[in-house]
């Protein structure tokens, strides 16, 4: 079954190995800048037209708060963060995924000359893992107790972060690993990409400004692919004979 | 001293140092910042000076001196949602009661191109004005599973939402306009000279 | 005969592709040179067609092509022109002289705006070939296309080598006029959603061609409506005093063989009788083109009627959603990505007897 670029078709376990099912999964774009917190109400997304003006009233929008400092409310499909250099959009909508960058290109074109330096493309999965047993395989292949035991008693994975990049794109992509704390046994990942804007040196806001959008339209898709593909890598990965030949030769 | 520490597993940390400088953390995974129920003994210092006793009018200048950190409360609801086919769908023309659209496959872009004819009640009200030529909608379909382990299929179209123009933006572009007017040459011009 | 075997020095060839949406045009003008009208993509989807098949026969498209002429500008219709223009740098460019207006051009410049946000602006092809234009000539001089297409206009002369012309037909003088006072498509206004632009503008815009050789001539007819007086569209070709005055044996039907870019007198003074007649079809709308009145109403005119792909849409292919989707659409049609493709080919001094009709990937006699 090919890899879609937008949702994953999802059968049991979807194109993840049929033992991993994909139980939660979302999206977010972080954007670092300068920013002024207050602009960013329901309202002036609706009066934009980037949100429907029943959305942005509905009863699903809650503002926690609007200050120079921070904005923070969630409508019935997004939330939002904003500090004065920091922009969260983020959804756990599978559906929204489309719209969720839209809604960020959208921002920024009417924002057109705000300043921006760096932004990530972020997606993560919650996934059930078939046994217990498999799940403390998974974290003991990527993080082998090995390496660890001459220094700590029962080590076990909490978190792993791999930095890298991949073909043709020269964004930094960071891949971590947790456990899950929604699905138990379940394995929580993340692919981040991010982008630096400030490249070369001398670009003014404005160009840096186009270039996120044209970035963002250009790169989503991909991204939103090649996080699926990391998942998918990372299941049959742990399950290789190889693999499991190594394990059992470091014990 | 506040500790970091994930929560949420959105690459959160429950707490950002407070005596950090503001916008000082350079990851663009999601972050979430965390509230302090009184600022911290650093922050109080810079205000307070060497009295160990803080006034309630200084402890309310300290107060405003440290960024208001708030925590994030679950944020967007969660949506169990097995997508099976997502189309991006461009508007041709609209007649009557319905309306007929170009249908791209974002589930399986080799697949080919579909053409449609969709009755206008498929779309919701708030996105009815939006259906123009040229306009782009979503379609998806999938199994959505209730909090209550119930499956049911689903079917959203949903419209793409995109800025307005603006006055500027347009004269912006009809300068433009008149200008490659001005450079574009007419038949049979000679630019040798 | 192979479908790389390229013509002969001296021989005519019309290659005609369309998927379905759009269509592309690739014309022997003799000795090796081409040109090529509009563009559509190949089945990949990512290489224009015309330059697959002339680089499947061998031609040095940067030498090679002569001509390069765009009939359309929506997107749709011209998907890959850029491409070919950037190759084909030896190439001269033609376009309708009706869209040399500034109101024209500002939705051209739209493209930048749009495309922020679009990803296409539906004029991105044209944006990107006026582009190609400007870096061709830098410096003060102004730039853009070498032609803009008028009735009477000579774009092509193979003389004293070949005795091959290009000739645009259209779009007529009263159209040029008309078409300043406004193109039926304008700019967006304060306020309204930015979205890309839809659909083409009126078609009597269209540039129709002849392709006029010793004995044997070609009528390429773009999408090229009817009129509505004896001053526009076919109504004003058939009646011009600047066009050659030769017979085509080889006529691409224009507008996918719609009841109103078809002229009883097109078939009178225009065509031959029994010429080879090739389209293609039109997928969109209600009722794709051409549908079974015009292919009955063409074949009264000549026997001898091609298309490039046919039946126009095909059965979409099963998907687990159809159920939901059928319940929730009056018609699905799917559109093949596999341009179909007729080749017609005829000597310079031949006559209808030696004309040869090829058909590939799809294409059928109707």
């Amino acid at each position: 079954m090919p890899l879609e670029k937008g949702g994953l078709n999802h059968r049991r376990g979807g194109p993840f190995m049929p033992e991993h099912q994909l139980e939660s999964e979302g999206f977010s774009i972080v954007v670092l800048g300068s920013f002024n917190p207050t602009i960013f109400q329901p309202l002036w997304f609706s009066a934009n037209n980037l949100i429907p003006s029943e959305e942005a009233s509905g009863p699903d929008t809650k503002i926690q708060i609007i200050h120079k400092n921070a904005t923070i409310f969630s409508t019935e499909w997004f939330s939002l963060q904003v500090t004065d250099s920091n922009f969260t959009l983020q959804t756990s909508d599978p559906t929204k995924s489309q719209p969720l960058r839209d809604l960020a290109v959208g921002t920024f074109k009417v924002l057109e000359h705000t300043p921006l330096t760096v932004f990530g493309l972020n997606r993560y999965g919650h996934f059930q893992m078939p046994s217990r047993e498999k799940w403390h395989t998974f974290g003991r292949h990527f993080a082998p107790k090995a390496s660890w035991s001459a220094i700590l008693k029962e080590p076990d994975l909490k978190s792993l972060v791999i930095e890298g990049k991949r073909a043709n794109c020269a964004a930094t992509i960071n891949v971590t690993i947790q456990p899950s704390i929604i699905v138990d046994p379940g394995v929580f990942i993340a692919v981040n990409e991010q982008h630096n804007l400030l490249e070369p040196k001398d670009t003014t806001s404005a160009d840096c400004n186009r270039r996120f959008l044209e970035l963002l339209q250009g790169s989503w898709g991909d991204f939103l692919q090649y996080a699926a593909n990391v998942y998918k890598h990372l299941f049959s990965e742990y399950m290789t004979p190889s693999a499991r030949a190594s394990r059992k030769k470091r014990g | 001293m506040a500790t970091t520490a994930f929560d949420g597993q959105f690459g959160r940390e429950r707490f950002r140092d407070p005596d950090a400088p503001a916008g000082g953390h350079e990851t663009t995974q999601p972050i979430e910042i965390g509230i302090l129920p009184a600022p911290s003994p650093k922050a109080l210092k810079k205000v307070q000076g060497d009295n160990d006793v803080p006034s309630t009018e200084r402890r309310q200048e300290a107060i405003q001196d440290v960024d208001p950190l708030i925590r994030l409360t679950p944020g967007s609801p969660e949506r169990r949602f097995h997508v099976l086919q997502q189309w991006e769908c461009v508007v041709d023309g609209i007649e009557g009661d319905s309306f007929t659209a170009d249908l791209l496959d974002l589930t399986d872009p080799s697949k080919p191109r579909e053409i449609v004819e969709i009755p206008l009640i498929e779309i919701s009200e708030a996105d009815l004005a939006l259906l123009l030529p040229g306009a782009v909608f979503y379609w998806i379909l999938g199994y959505e599973i209730t909090r209550g382990g119930q499956k049911r299929r689903v079917s959203e179209i949903r419209a793409r939402r995109n800025p307005k123009w603006s006055q500027r933006a347009i004269d912006a572009v009809t300068k433009r306009g008149e200008e490659l007017y001005n450079r574009l040459k007419g038949n049979g011009e000679d630019n040798s000279t | 005969m192979a479908k790389t075997t390229p013509p002969r020095a001296v021989e005519l060839e019309l290659s005609l592709f369309g998927p379905g949406i759009g269509e592309c045009l690739v014309v022997h003008l003799g000795s090796g040179y081409w040109m090529v009208v509009d563009s559509c993509l190949d089945q990949s989807g990512d290489k224009p067609v015309a330059l697959a098949y002339l680089e499947q026969l061998g031609v040095d498209v940067s030498r090679q092509i002569k001509l390069v002429v765009v009939t359309h500008w929506h997107d749709d219709h011209i998907r890959g022109i850029s491409q070919v223009l950037q190759r084909a740098s030896s190439a001269r460019f033609a376009c309708s002289a009706a869209i040399q207006s500034k109101e024209f051009l500002a939705l051209v410049c739209a493209h930048d705006e749009i495309k922020l946000v679009e990803h296409t602006s539906g004029f991105s092809e044209l944006a990107e070939v006026l582009a190609i234009l400007q870096a061709r000539t830098p410096g003060p001089f102004r730039s853009g296309p070498d032609f803009w297409a008028i009735e009477g206009q000579c774009l092509y002369s193979g003389a004293p080598t070949d005795d091959v012309e290009v000739h645009a037909l259209s779009p007529s003088s009263q159209t040029v006029t008309d078409s300043k006072g406004g193109l039926g498509t304008r700019l967006p206004l304060s306020g309204e959603p930015i979205r890309r632009f839809a659909g083409v503008a009126p078609h009597d815009l269209s540039v129709a061609l002849l392709v006029k050789t010793t004995d044997m001539h070609l009528l390429l007819g773009a999408d090229l409506e009817n009129g509505r007086d004896d001053r526009r569209g076919w109504r004003a070709v058939v009646g011009s005093a600047v066009r050659p005055k030769v017979m085509s044996s080889g006529y691409k039907v224009a507008h996918h063989g719609s009841q109103n870019a078809d002229l009883e007198e097109l078939w009178t003074t225009l065509v031959a009788k029994n010429s080879r007649a090739v389209l293609t079809p039109y997928a969109r709308g209600r009722k794709p083109r051409p549908a079974d009145d015009d292919v009955r109403r063409i074949k009264a005119k000549t026997p001898h009627l091609y298309c490039t792909v046919w039946p126009a849409t095909e059965r979409p292919p099963g998907r687990n959603t159809d159920r939901t989707m059928n319940q929730m659409t009056r018609f699905r049609r799917a559109v093949s990505k596999r341009p179909g493709h007729i080749r017609l080919r005829v000597p310079f001094r031949g006559s209808l007897d030696d004309i040869s009709i090829e058909l590939f990937d799809g294409a059928r006699r109707l």
